[in-house]
């Protein structure tokens, strides 16, 4: 599917984005915006848990539901009990496991109501001991079980769990690890952790749930994946597809909030079943935090063995995830652990991983699956065993780095790996070679670079539809997200560059059960890969068929044909072909049926599906497969810091990003997800985490969760963007993904960085600056002893 | 005492987008429940609880204000200006093509008060440097772009005005 | 009915008051059952917490008598209450020893808050973390009370009784600040210090005030410091210590570890008070050498916080 990108006259540029002028106006419409359209609303508030594990004594919600206004008060076991996809209950039940669980709804006239009944339910705790350390929660004895289903929830395979909150494990084993570490010159064992993030995008959750009795439920919603939520719907209120519609407009950031986030969609069409009326539910901030997913906090204990000339020989890993407060998870790790597989070589390798629930706000898809949080660990090692060997930052990288052709440990060969070249790209971007300048004063810099790796699952269907028109205009329908990253210009651009039109005769249409044919979720980077190949399919469908109708209006075969600037000519011929428009009979109302023509009114639709090849199911024993994930994307990241020795606060004042993103099809939305990415991974390393007392999170706002201003961002001419692209063989144009890539190795280079303009390791993100004056004067105290 | 008191109500006029509006609200009303619900412009955002994000930020008088925390008579006889009074689909602002022209807008949601902001600024200082830009956004805040192409776009806005 | 949060104010009446006497009158009605709203950029945020409910929100917008900013004859300063925080960050009348207060409301969060935020909002909103309570306090400003029973003055120093309690009793506004002229030979600054810088609420707020004599001796000095007690504290014993001392860095180390000591942190989210007992020690020596010799803040590029004009050139080096 690759095609020299010399002949490319829309894929490769940077066309407008689709949606620019709208948003700049001021006129793109979120899903709050939607609630002036309707001429009745409800609305909705919810009652939280206080408590991070308690048994719920007594719920009393009479007061509330007497309050004039008030149209109805739902609690646990007016939900559906089965599960459907959602790992979570869509209220509490007779526990809350984590603080901030929702225990009750009411639904009223107007949110002032709402908020009023809310402090009307009466609702008595006995609070239970609870777990906020994975390592705690993973013992056999654990302080608290969090989910005392785990491992028996009806509609899911039974299992054994390992230990009460383990939810999963997977072990890959390749090679001789005791081998492997007699023949190693040099050893370095480390722990290293990760906190919990939120993805902290602007908008905050928000639906809209409209049920007409007897018809229809009609859903618009921020959250992801408009068919995948009908389906979920559907399972969960035993009504058929056909009678659901879920639409979702644009979406204000995701960073993967909004993927599976299934009950908040539930909750809303819970709620106009209930009430048969139209119902919003809309999230504050801080239901942001303490009631949407978040990241996932990962401890990695890592154990290398390298010989002198810097050849890894020995790898062995455990990692945990800390799936906060789940039910029926299954987290295994797997995904995390894959950040630790697909940049090195490591013929002897142990890699155990591990997922456990905790009674934290629970994790979901956050940028990377766990892939950065692994690469913080890795990375750091590999900085801490080549000062050991005193080999530089970028030979111990390069020599380890697969190749094409290579296998990982998994046992897949790797298809397209730019990770090498990455390295050397920001190596030289901020001249890792000669030191900072210092000067004086409490600011101390120093630099230092990561590289790291993201895999892409193979799962999902993206159906294409192309439409063409009477007026040779081209429709783009697809049914994944637009949150921002410009997946509808992406579309836009292949339909164009396919057509051989220019993007503003391309038309999209988007996320839309009734409209847009199936596809899966925005996520996993995999839209441009998924989506995308599943649109150019569907304009190869539809450019076939303007040539099967052109073929005898031309006199020509077929395959003479091609389809360009809204015509069909005869190849080689100029001038002697026919506008599309030209195809199209006149219309006529008396149209007779039988004849295969093509008639104004009606558009040709070009359709397609694409799916990648699926895994292969790994090995029991080994864990091994040729095909555990899809295609890789990876990024490094080099960055020059300065560190305040008397504040311990980290300031990033350089930066360079380099991605392998496969192909760049838009050079400038990919520049944008680096520079984006870079922020965002600068929140979430030195910035960021949720902090709790006694089980509550206590910073649940923007005031106090610190995600970067511009301030904390270099300024604009200190970050570079570097594309570094190995193409995949089967992504559009050889394009591969780049927007979890934009994450990876941000925590690492600053970690490394911190580390050489001071003397101080850190082993645990975020580096807040209490964490690095104590690293400081820690090491301070060992340096004059 | 005034015509308001005793009353959970609460009239106003104010100039909004050039428009002399008047209003008669519940008194727990703020300025974005205004004009986002009472007048239909909706570009003005939530994003946070506490007067933080920035993306309800609006011009009151020509001064970048967040009015998610501002009850409406605060804008009494005043002028509010929301994006919606800045350009048009024929013809953009300055600052509206250039977000266009540098990517500086990924999921918009922040797009508006951004640009406000940065007029607030360049009418103010029609020579501001990027410290200066950099400064009047410390308080609006945007999880996607990481900023650059932000700084870009009002750079060359303001030359594009000069 | 448009709602983009679930956060939804309790009801209450409205009062518009035209006259700061009409305001008394209305405060004096109904007492604490009332609150009053200047910017709202902080009773807003409560309101909508429903942290308070009040049962009447008496607007103050419309007493232009209560916004002033006026330099007296005599150097004393008049500050309204209802005075912008920009207003304050843009004047002239603040300048050398008064510079502190300037300072301050710069770093109050950002431009918008800045633009509606007022500086007897700060003040009677009586957060430790208030960035222009610590430098008022410092230069010996007093609080202009107005109530049913007249005018009263009482030291800033001693008008916060607590996190969000002043010493207004009901009935009673804040007219202004009156601010003594400084002696001469003054100069002051204010360090907040903050993980975002401004952005943030202070981590510690450290205001420093220091009097020069001919000899280039410290005549007096003022240490006020925020965020690190339940009110502002001065930092009585620092204060001594410099009093007569040539400065220098040796002196101003030593001052900014016995403020330290007499700080009273607590742990929050913010911050350990352990880590904040650390930064005022490095935020007073920034104070005070900012007071002294006018180097306002630690240079890195990338940062967000401008350093605003120098202060004084009164001080010789």
């Amino acid at each position: 599917m690759t095609a020299n990108p010399a002949k490319l006259s829309v894929v490769g540029t940077n066309v407008p984005r689709v949606d620019s002028v709208d948003k700049v106006l001021g006129r793109t419409k979120y899903v709050a915006d939607l609630q002036l359209e309707f001429a009745e609303l409800l609305h909705a508030a919810i009652l939280r848990s206080p408590h991070a594990h308690a048994r719920i004594v007594a719920l009393d919600t009479s007061r509330a539901e007497r309050l004039p206004g008030v149209r109805a008060v739902v609690t646990g076991k007016d939900c559906p009990q089965h599960l459907a996809m959602i790992t979570q209950r869509i209220l509490a039940h007779d526990e809350v496991i984590w603080a901030g669980e929702g225990v009750a709804v009411v639904v009223a006239d107007t949110p002032e109501i709402a908020a009023d009944a809310i402090e009307l339910i009466d609702v008595q705790y006995e609070e239970l001991p609870s777990v906020l350390d994975a390592e705690a929660a993973a013992l056999e004895k654990p302080p608290s079980v969090v989910d005392r289903n785990l491992g028996r929830h009806p509609g899911l395979a039974p299992f054994t769990p390992q230990a009460p909150n383990v939810t999963g494990s997977y072990q890959l084993h390749n090679g001789n690890l005791e081998q492997g570490f007699a023949e190693a010159d040099v050893i370095v064992e480390n722990r290293f952790s990760t906190g919990r993030f939120s993805h902290s995008q602007l908008e905050p959750a928000a639906c809209i749930a409209r049920y007409e009795p007897g018809g229809n439920l009609t859903v618009w919603t921020n959250g992801q994946g408009v068919h995948i939520i009908k389906g979920m719907l559907s399972e969960l209120f035993a009504l058929p597809g056909s009678k659901i519609q879920v639409i979702t407009p644009y979406q204000g950031g995701s960073f993967g909030n909004r993927i599976r986030f299934y009950h908040l969609e539930a909750l809303a069409a819970l709620l106009a079943l209930r009430t048969k009326a139209t119902v919003a539910v809309t999230y504050s901030r801080r239901e942001m935090y303490l009631g949407s997913p978040g990241g996932l906090p990962v401890i990695t204990r890592i154990r290398t063995g390298v010989k002198r000339d810097g050849t890894v020989v020995a790898q062995e890993l455990d990692i945990l995830v800390d799936n906060g407060a789940s039910y029926a998870c299954l987290q295994d790790g797997r995904a995390a652990g894959s950040g630790a597989i697909c940049v090195y070589r490591q013929p002897n390798i142990s890699m155990v991983t591990r997922g456990v629930n905790t009674n934290a706000p629970w994790a979901g898809a956050y940028r990377g699956l766990g892939s950065p949080q692994v690469t913080w660990a890795m990375e750091s090692q590999m900085d801490i065993l080549a000062e050991r060997l005193g080999m530089s930052a970028v030979d111990i990288r390069l020599k380890n780095i697969l190749s094409k052709g290579e296998q990982n440990a998994y046992g897949e060969t790797i298809e397209s790996i730019g990770a090498a070249r990455c390295v050397e790209a920001v190596a030289e971007a901020i001249k890792i070679a000669t030191p900072s300048v210092q000067e004086p004063g409490p600011w101390r810099r120093g630099k230092g670079l990561a590289v790291g790796g993201k895999q892409n699952t193979p799962r999902g269907r993206s159906e294409g539809m192309v439409l063409v028109h009477d007026d040779g205009s081209v429709e783009v329908r697809f049914g994944s997200d637009e949150v921002g990253m410009g997946a509808e210009t992406i579309m836009a651009q292949i339909a164009a560059e396919e057509f051989g039109i220019s993007v503003k005769d391309v038309r999209v249409v988007r996320g839309d059960s009734a409209m847009t044919p199936y596809d899966t979720y925005s996520a996993s980077s995999f839209t441009t890969y998924n989506t995308g190949n599943a649109i150019r399919l569907a304009c190869h469908d539809a450019i076939k068929a303007i040539k099967r109708a052109g073929a005898p209006l031309l006199q020509s075969s077929e395959d003479d044909l091609e389809v360009a600037n809204g015509r069909v000519e005869i190849r080689g011929v100029p001038g002697s072909g026919l506008r599309i428009a030209e195809l199209f009979k006149p219309f006529s109302p008396f149209q007779d049926e039988r004849v295969a023509e093509l008639r104004k009114g009606t558009p040709i639709i070009g359709r397609s599906v694409f799916a990648p090849r699926p895994a292969v199911a790994w090995d029991k024993k080994t864990g091994r497969t040729p095909r555990m994930w899809n295609w890789y994307q990876y990024n490094a990241c080099g960055v020059e810091v300065a560190v305040n020795v008397e504040t311990g606060q980290i300031k990033v004042v350089k930066a360079a990003m380099a991605a392998d993103m496969g192909f760049p099809i838009h050079p400038k939305l990919c520049e944008g997800q680096l520079e984006g990415g870079l922020a965002m991974a600068i929140g979430t390393s030195v910035l960021e985490e949720f902090l709790y007392r006694d089980g509550v999170m206590i910073n649940p706002s923007f005031a106090d969760y610190r995600i970067p201003t511009v301030g904390e961002a270099p300024t604009r001419s200190n970050v570079t963007t570097l594309f570094t692209p190995d193409p995949l063989p089967d992504g559009p144009w050889g394009a591969k993904g780049i927007a979890e890539g934009a994450v990876l190795a941000v925590g690492a280079a600053i970690g490394n960085a911190v580390y050489n303009a001071t003397g101080a390791r850190m082993y645990d993100l975020p580096l807040s600056a209490e964490r690095v004056l104590a690293a400081l004067t820690a090491h301070a105290k060992a340096v004059a002893s | 005492m005034n015509v308001n008191s005793k009353s959970s109500r609460v009239s106003l006029t104010l100039n909004v987008n050039g428009v002399i509006r008047e209003c008669h609200v519940a008194s727990t009303t703020t300025l974005l429940e205004l004009l986002r619900g009472e007048f239909g412009l909706t570009g003005a955002k939530r994003g946070c609880d506490d007067g933080n994000c920035g993306a309800c930020t609006v011009l009151l008088d020509g001064k970048a204000v967040k009015c998610c925390i501002m009850l409406a008579p605060q804008a009494r006889d005043r002028h509010v200006m929301t994006i919606e009074g800045l350009g048009t689909p024929e013809r953009l602002h300055p600052l509206q093509q250039a977000f266009v022209d540098y990517f500086a807008a990924q999921c918009g949601y922040c797009t508006p008060s951004m640009i406000l902001t940065a007029k607030a600024l360049l009418d103010e200082q029609p020579d501001a440097q990027e410290e200066d830009i950099r400064h009047a956004l410390h308080g609006t805040i945007c999880r996607c772009t990481g900023y650059v192409k932000i700084v870009q776009a009002i750079e060359a806005a303001r030359d594009a005005m000069a | 009915m448009i709602s983009s949060s679930p956060l939804a104010m309790a009801a209450f009446e409205y009062l518009e008051p035209t006259s700061t006497d009409e305001c008394i009158e209305m405060l004096t009605h109904y007492g604490p059952a009332a609150s009053l709203l200047a910017g709202g950029t902080d009773l807003i945020v409560k309101l909508q917490h429903r942290a308070l409910r009040p049962r009447v929100v008496v607007n103050m917008g419309r007493l232009s008598d209560l916004r002033y900013l006026e330099q007296n004859d005599d150097g004393s300063v008049a500050i309204g209450a209802l005075t912008p925080l920009c207003d304050i960050e843009r004047t002239n009348c603040l300048a050398n020893g008064l510079d502190a207060i300037r300072q301050g409301a710069t770093e109050v969060s950002c431009v918008q808050i800045r633009n509606t935020g007022t500086i007897g909002g700060n003040s009677c909103n009586a957060s430790p973390s208030a960035d222009t309570v610590p430098p008022l306090i410092a230069v010996g400003a007093e609080a202009r009370l107005l109530g049913p029973k007249g005018e009263r003055r009482v030291p800033l120093e001693r008008f916060f009784r607590g996190p969000g309690k002043t010493m207004l009793e009901p009935g009673e506004l804040l007219h202004g600040f009156h601010v003594p002229p400084p002696p001469h030979g003054t100069s002051s600054a204010y360090i907040k210090y903050a993980i975002r810088g401004p952005f943030d609420l202070a981590i510690v707020g450290i205001a420093a005030r220091v009097t020069l004599d001919a000899e280039r001796r410290i005549a007096a000095a003022d240490i006020v410091m925020g965020a690190v007690g339940p009110t502002p504290i001065r930092a009585q014993k620092a204060e001594q210590l410099l009093v007569g001392e040539t400065a220098n860095e040796k002196v101003i180390g030593e001052a900014a570890a016995l403020a330290a000591s007499e700080s009273s942190p607590i742990s929050d989210q913010r911050a350990t008070a352990e880590y904040r007992r650390r930064m005022v020690e490095v935020s007073t020596r920034a104070a005070l050498r900012a007071a002294i010799w006018g180097s306002r803040k630690p240079s890195v590029t990338a940062t967000i916080v401008r350093n605003s004009s120098p202060p004084s050139a009164l001080l010789p080096r």
